[in-house]
């Protein structure tokens, strides 16, 4: 068979001694800076790629599709142990994951997650060489009114984050999406919501933001109760997930590949929608929603597995359209252009050669991430036995650093840590942080494609029920209101029912 | 928690007002041509309708005398650790990453185990050294030089 | 008197040491290359290849450090307020000569910055959808005049390139479309491939896939003479739109003051450095021209380039403010 012998090819290119290096140095720098906070692939990248003028082009996109993919294994790391979310894309895996450690059970979810991230990684893999042409035709139907039925579908995930209540949900969201409009407006150049701040008109920095309402406003809360008491007291009861952890999470995983492949085609911020879809999905699904947000191993194995397997499939608009989903694809799509490698429509067939040996590489890739990320939880785990008094200084100069190095910022710094109090006060009032976080990613990406719609259509909104992926991402945010307000209408009568 | 959700409710009453007076004042432009203002007042007032909903909720539902959100105790640690952030934030630019990171951690440490200054130096400077080496050294992440610098 | 004698000559080779540790010549520490975008963009990109073929040249290190933020001013602002030692350089782009008319307050003062060594030209591309019915620029602009408003001009966002050179034809025709700007050039991609939007500005190594593989057509070239990566496409000038030259650019600029030597050090450095093989193919892999020259015919270039656009700027109304 044509694929099987082209793949054959590709590991020939990818099992050289010196690809193997490269693709080694890699996942393991990506798994490094995957764990540091802050420091993210794309700065990663960036650092190494004048180093890669002297190398091949296919060794450069094995050694710098490392890091990128690696980083992926690494995000979860803080997000279980500490509360810190690594990047956007591990946010969700702070809600369980983290619940988890605090059980004594950070063993399996940085387990479950490592094996997520492969069978996610290596399941779009074969998505990837299957079905590039095809997902490359559906990610180039995804224009504006797409991306604004996209969003609504996405933001209205958010009704099933929550834990609680509703409309404690839906006021955080909107305080998300009121935080997003912070800084310049795109289409006009004009000033919103700055308060007078030069340092605000690029926005708020998400990273610094969530770093301060995860990371700061637990270490917060924490420091209220004794700091004698160790806050993972629990003993440690297992490493690696068992055999009923499995049994959940497998199911989960699957349906996260599925998930995080089909978003991942789509250029924009999908990893993050991935995981945030995933974790809703299975808790539509579980027999036991209530289980989530207190420890669910699904809640932490789909999320992992869907933005593992949302990387991979942000590999098909670069290679198959020449359009990059994200800042790390873009460095990457640079990097190729560097080579005189110009990736598009004609790349799978001119460049058979280098095409495929950076797929074979990426299977190489996920296997040593795995064997390399499976020892190293061990020695995680062995930081939670830290006593927490000299754990939460270091975790503080962890989040500084982290929101300082992404850009440099001292003035980020000063964001984490108002965001870190706003995060403590909204965790007294009993609101999520996730759902804010989410809106708040999202919030740009529904003004711009709701604004460049109504433009292009010159104020119609019919544009949405045209456009057919348009109309049934909209239709399925109706429906997906209307399923959760029943309930709470219904509750609400029979509240007023009692009190008359 | 229905007394502090009443007050949580007029809080995020009184942010809704905020922004969406704010938005309101903003360009709102046309249909064909959506202005900086559309979407911000549109979400802007129903987060204010919704916060109106959550006040009647809350005051719907009698006050059942839970525990105070407050924090019981430890409240000056608290208070200690947000203002030496807060102070480190403002000393950074000047006085560079080694000083103010290692009067900082020494403070934190302090915090965390009142008394033992020892223990606290000590740390405080593994601490600022090791996370400086790794950061500016290996990872070219570039601290303020501050008074050091130069 | 010997011991005078001997304290006089440990004295005099002090001092001589001294003078000549101070006298060093430039450079004698590493010098640190500003970009005012983050890391992955085109000028990054160029300005990485421009810091690894310095690096062969020059006996110490280049630093490249971005400092995005506010459309560049605030890598403007940090570079204009930095030592003129030649130790703190910038690579510019566009929007050093494009962002003083743009915004009404600057952190800087333009006259702080002051050119060094050209390094780079890419002409833009005028792109069309598969659907649109002209096929060069000629006939999209009679036909965009014949239509006022009726199609839709893509842009990675106000006052980048792309949207600028919309304005450039407008000023220079008088047609009139629907201006669609979105975040990076590489979002319009989509919309433009698929209809939504009819036409866009991109530069030549944005569109160079998009053309060979016939999933967008182009209608003209922006550049003052056809590109030989594109030969057979007809710049706007032969197709009869008066007096359109525009050209992405990339430049090294540094800081008032810096003492002429060194000038003319970092100028020789740049130029020896375009001219060896290397980075001229990785130039040409970016779909760019090098450009040595001297400070001075740098300056001429951006006199020029402001000229063209305080006057579309301030035409056209556009603010980023």
């Amino acid at each position: 068979m044509d694929l099987l012998q082209h793949l054959a090819s590709g590991f020939q290119v990818s099992l050289l001694p010196i690809n193997l290096l490269y693709c080694f140095l890699g996942v393991l720098l990506g798994t490094l800076i995957g764990v540091l906070p802050g420091i993210g692939p794309t700065a990663a990248i960036a650092l190494l790629l004048p180093i890669t003028f002297h190398v091949p082009a296919v060794s450069t996109i094995i050694l710098l599709a490392g890091i990128y993919y690696g980083a992926m294994y690494g995000g979860s790391t803080t997000s279980i142990l500490v509360n810190i979310p690594g990047e956007a894309a591990s946010v969700v895996t702070c809600i369980d994951g983290y619940q988890m450690a605090r059980q004594g059970r950070a063993g399996p979810a940085l387990g479950i997650s490592a094996f997520g991230s492969f069978i996610g990684g290596t399941l779009a893999l074969v998505g990837l060489m299957f079905a590039a042409p095809a997902m490359a035709r559906f990610a180039r139907e995804f224009g504006a009114p797409e991306y604004t039925g996209l969003v609504c579908l996405g933001l209205s995930l958010l009704i099933y984050l929550g834990g609680g209540s509703i409309i404690k949900s839906l006021i955080s969201a909107l305080i998300g999406l009121a935080l997003s409009f912070v800084g310049q407006d795109m289409f006009t150049g004009q000033d919103r919501f700055t308060l007078g701040m030069r340092e605000l008109k690029d926005g708020i920095g998400l990273v610094p933001m969530f770093m301060g309402l995860f990371g700061i406003s637990e270490v917060l809360i924490n420091l209220e109760k004794t700091i004698a008491r160790e806050v993972f007291a629990t003993k440690i009861r297992q490493l690696l997930p068992s055999r009923e952890d499995w049994g959940r999470a497998f199911p989960a995983m699957l349906r996260g590949t599925g998930i995080g492949f089909l978003l991942g085609v789509i250029p924009g911020g999908s990893a993050v929608i991935a995981s945030f879809a995933s974790y809703a999905l299975e808790k539509k699904l579980s027999s036991q929603p209530e289980r989530f947000g207190s420890g669910a191993i699904e809640g932490v194995a789909g999320p992992e597995t869907a933005n593992n397997a949302a990387a991979t499939g942000a590999f098909i608009p670069l290679f198959a359209l020449g359009i990059p989903s994200n800042a790390t694809t873009a460095i990457l799509l640079g990097a190729l252009m560097l080579h005189g490698v110009r990736p598009g429509p004609m790349l799978m067939e001119q460049q058979a050669g280098l095409f495929w040996g950076i797929v074979a590489s990426m299977y190489v890739g996920n296997v040593i991430l795995l064997i390399l990320n499976l020892p190293l939880i061990g020695l995680w785990v062995k930081i939670l036995k830290v006593p927490y008094k000299t754990l939460f200084p270091l975790i503080l100069l962890f989040c500084v650093i982290g929101a300082y190095s992404v850009e440099g910022s001292v003035f980020d710094v000063g964001v984490m840590l108002a965001f870190g109090v706003v995060g403590y006060v909204l965790r007294k009032m009993g609101f999520e942080g996730a759902p804010l976080v989410l809106a708040f990613i999202l919030g740009p990406m529904l003004e711009n494609s709701l604004r460049q719609s109504l433009i292009i259509s010159h104020g119609s909104f019919l544009i949405f029920v045209q456009r057919p992926i348009a109309a049934a991402c909209l239709l399925a945010t109706v429906i997906l209101f209307l399923t959760a307000l029943v309930p709470f209408v219904r509750r609400k009568r029979e509240l007023l029912a009692d009190e008359a | 928690m229905r007394r502090w959700d009443r007050i949580a409710s007029v809080v995020v009453l009184a942010f809704g007002g905020i922004v969406a007076f704010a938005a309101l004042k903003m360009d709102l432009g046309s249909l064909n041509q959506p202005g900086p203002g559309f979407l911000p007042s549109g979400g802007a007032c129903l987060l204010a309708v919704l916060s109106l909903v959550y006040v009647v909720l809350s005051f719907r539902r009698a006050p059942d005398g839970e525990e105070s959100p407050w924090p019981k105790r430890h409240g000056a640690r608290l208070i200690a650790v947000v203002a030496s952030l807060a102070l480190y934030c403002a000393a950074l630019s000047s006085a560079g990453y080694i000083p103010a990171t290692f009067v900082l951690m020494v403070i934190l440490f302090l915090v965390a185990d009142p008394g033992k200054w020892h223990a606290a130096l000590v740390k405080a400077a593994l601490s600022t050294a090791i996370t400086y080496l790794v950061f500016e050294k290996l990872l070219m992440v570039q601290f303020p030089a501050g008074l050091l610098g130069a | 008197m010997l011991n005078s004698m001997r304290a006089l000559a440990i004295a005099l080779t002090m001092a001589g040491t001294a003078v000549s540790a101070w006298a060093q010549p430039y450079p004698n520490r590493p010098i640190k290359l500003v970009v005012p975008y983050a890391t992955g963009g085109g000028v990054d990109i160029v300005a990485r290849s421009v810091a690894e073929g310095l690096r062969k040249l020059l006996p110490q290190p280049i630093v490249v450090e971005n400092r995005p933020g506010a459309g560049g001013n605030v890598a403007f602002a940090f570079v204009a307020k930095s030592d003129p030692d030649g130790y703190t350089i910038l690579m510019g782009a566009n929007a050093i000569v494009v962002n003083r008319f743009l915004y009404t307050t600057l952190p800087y003062d333009p006259r702080e910055l002051t050119p060094l060594a050209l390094v780079g030209t890419v002409p833009m591309v005028l792109l069309a959808t598969q659907s649109f019915p002209a096929t060069n620029a000629r006939e999209a602009v009679a036909l965009m005049k014949a239509k006022p408003g009726a199609f839709n001009f893509g842009s990675g966002g106000r006052g980048t390139a792309e949207h600028l050179a919309y304005e450039l034809l407008k000023s220079r025709t008088g047609v009139d479309a629907v201006h669609v700007p979105y975040k990076g050039g590489a979002a319009v991609l989509t919309d433009l491939i698929a209809g939504q939007v009819q036409l866009m500005f991109t530069n030549q190594l944005a569109a160079m896939p998009y053309l060979k593989s016939g999933q967008l057509k182009g209608l003209g070239l922006t550049g003052a003479e056809r590109s030989p990566q594109l030969p057979q496409l007809p710049t706007m000038i032969e197709q009869d739109v008066p007096d359109f030259v525009m050209t992405v650019w990339w430049g090294v600029l540094g800081p008032t003051g810096i003492p002429r030597p060194v000038m003319a050090q970092i100028n020789q450095a740049v130029n020896a450095a375009l001219a060896t093989p290397e980075l001229k193919a990785r130039l040409e892999s970016l779909g760019a021209q090098p450009r040595p020259g001297t400070p001075e015919s740098f300056a001429d270039f951006l006199a020029k380039e402001s000229a063209i656009w305080s006057a579309v700027i301030q035409a056209a109304k556009i603010t980023a403010e």
